[in-house]
């Protein structure tokens, strides 16, 4: 969480490894990803971490099953899995009546739905999620959170990035606050209030 | 998995149905440009030198300078006459040598009158058959000319279907040549030659009489024993007239042809027009492609993004061109 410039998204793109850092090292799957090559790293990251954007992103001109089954193809699933994992996946963010939709006709919220069933197509170890609200009226903000609540209580690790203090102290089980590039602090949250752990000041880092 | 890649890709043709079918139709039209330009040059080259079809490759062909062009008067040059035909049949080299007349005459058929190009046929069977050699067809209907046919004509391929006369030319009517009557014994099949479709025939004695005439020729054509030696007979050939005229070399009144010299400019001339037609077609396929190159470019660009996204969800690089190829 973060003010705008904070270097969230930043943050965020270094550890989806869309982004490279221009210091220090980033290990995925204990392997330094500044040693891969672009399609090495696109296939690990296809396999292990799920995005999820503020713009939704889902490819126009395929339906909202073939877009979730676009990750499992460039992992060299065959179609008859890809179709049965799209199915479940829809089934899961209910939107099993729009399967045939292109993004199109869908609305945000919809389309953000399709967006994250496509990010958990090849069982992700993480999701990172970057302000997957901002698009979106507060109303279906709030279901779409609702389905990344749901996700993590079956155990899987969600990252989200938001300004949205409320949001992510809704949420939220660790708060990491960023400012200008630098973890401000680090917040857990206990049975009925949020609990400081770490407090940096005035320290560079990164 | 290549299948997979294919449907995307295709799905991708058919979202953007209006642009696909734009750049192929673009595409289909510049190579039919530049095919048919091309074709087209090659043809006119093809049909510009079939009309010198009947210049055989073993003839020279002398004729008087000034026949055709030049001020009323001066048209009326010295013809060739027989004492000329002796001097070539004399020189080395020569097998065969037949006279030609090649002259306008007024043509009436059903009470139309058009003026015609008229040639002969020789009155002996040798000269006649060197001739229908070099004209190179045959008789479509009726007969070829006999040498010693009178009062018969035979008419080119054009005036089968010519419409002027408002009566349809056929074997065995009438026509009137300067006045005199004919009978039409056979029309020729179609010539490449433009001349030849639209000549008329006598044998060279009716010609003569028709036109009041006697030793004179406006074309001779010598046959060659050898013909690799044809350069050599022709510098004999010439030789022998400027002596007979007292004339000095450059000076000549007559010019002995071989064929490789008829055919030589023309030949350049239709070199230069292919030239420039292949200019014009390697323009429009310049066009074309830069064109395609543009659309190519633009469907990438505007893909940016999803290329982005695609890459984001795990596609290798290949992956993306297998999708793009």
């Amino acid at each position: 969480m973060g003010p705008s410039g904070s270097g969230k998204s930043t943050a965020m793109n270094l550890t989806g490894s869309l982004d490279l850092a221009t210091k220090g090292d980033i290990f995925l799957s204990n392997e330094n990803i500044e040693d891969m090559t672009e399609s090495e790293l696109a296939q690990l990251r296809g396999k292990k971490i799920g995005l999820i954007f503020q713009q939704f992103n889902l490819i126009p001109n395929l339906t909202a099953k073939e877009n979730i089954m676009l990750p499992m193809l460039f992992q060299g699933i065959s179609k008859d899995e890809r179709e049965r994992k799209a199915k479940e996946l829809l089934k899961l963010v209910e939107l099993t009546d729009r399967e045939e939709h292109y993004p199109n006709q869908l609305s945000g919220g919809q389309q953000q739905r399709v967006a994250i069933a496509r990010s958990l197509a090849n069982d992700p170890e993480i999701i990172l999620a970057d302000e997957p609200t901002g698009n979106l009226d507060s109303k279906t903000g709030k279901k779409v959170m609702e389905f990344l609540k749901k996700l993590n209580e079956k155990d899987r690790t969600i990252i989200i990035v938001t300004h949205d203090p409320n949001l992510a102290r809704e949420y939220a089980k660790t708060i990491y606050s960023l400012r200008d590039g630098v973890i401000e602090s680090v917040e857990r949250k206990t049975k009925n209030s949020w609990k400081k752990i770490r407090e940096e000041k005035n320290k560079k880092g990164g | 998995m290549i299948k997979d890649y294919f449907t995307l890709a295709f799905g991708s043709v058919r979202h953007r149905g209006l642009r696909s079918w734009l750049t192929m139709l673009g595409v289909f039209i510049g190579i039919a440009a530049v095919v048919s330009l091309i074709s087209m040059g090659q043809g006119l080259k093809t049909a510009v030198t079939g009309q010198f079809g009947a210049l055989s490759v073993d003839k020279l062909t002398i004729q008087n300078k000034g026949t055709a062009f030049g001020p009323p008067g001066s048209t009326v040059v010295e013809k060739l006459n027989d004492g000329d035909v002796r001097i070539i049949t004399e020189a080395r080299g020569v097998d065969k040598v037949v006279t030609r007349l090649i002259r306008v005459v007024n043509l009436e058929y059903n009470k139309v009158a058009e003026f015609t190009y008229m040639g002969d046929i020789p009155n002996t069977q040798e000269g006649a058959n060197l001739v229908y050699t070099s004209l190179n067809v045959g008789a479509k209907e009726g007969r070829l000319l006999k040498p010693d046919d009178s009062g018969k004509v035979l008419l080119g391929n054009n005036f089968e279907n010519n419409q002027n006369f408002g009566k349809k030319v056929q074997v065995g009517k009438t026509i009137k040549l300067n006045g005199k009557d004919f009978e039409i014994v056979g029309i020729l099949e179609k010539s490449s030659s433009l001349q030849i479709n639209g000549v008329a025939l006598t044998t060279t004695k009716d010609l003569e009489d028709l036109l009041n005439i006697k030793n004179e020729y406006d074309l001779i054509i010598a046959q060659v024993t050898d013909q690799n030696e044809i350069e050599s007979v022709a510098a004999d050939i010439e030789n022998r007239l400027r002596k007979a005229r007292n004339e000095k070399v450059g000076e000549e009144s007559f010019s002995v042809q071989t064929p490789i010299e008829a055919l030589g400019s023309v030949t350049t001339i239709l070199d230069i027009v292919n030239i420039v037609v292949v200019g014009i077609a390697m323009i429009s396929l310049l066009v074309g492609g830069i064109g395609i190159a543009n659309t190519m470019y633009t469907s990438v660009i505007e893909r940016r993004k999803q290329i982005g996204v695609m890459k984001a969800v795990g596609a290798r690089n290949k992956d993306i061109l297998h999708i793009f190829d």
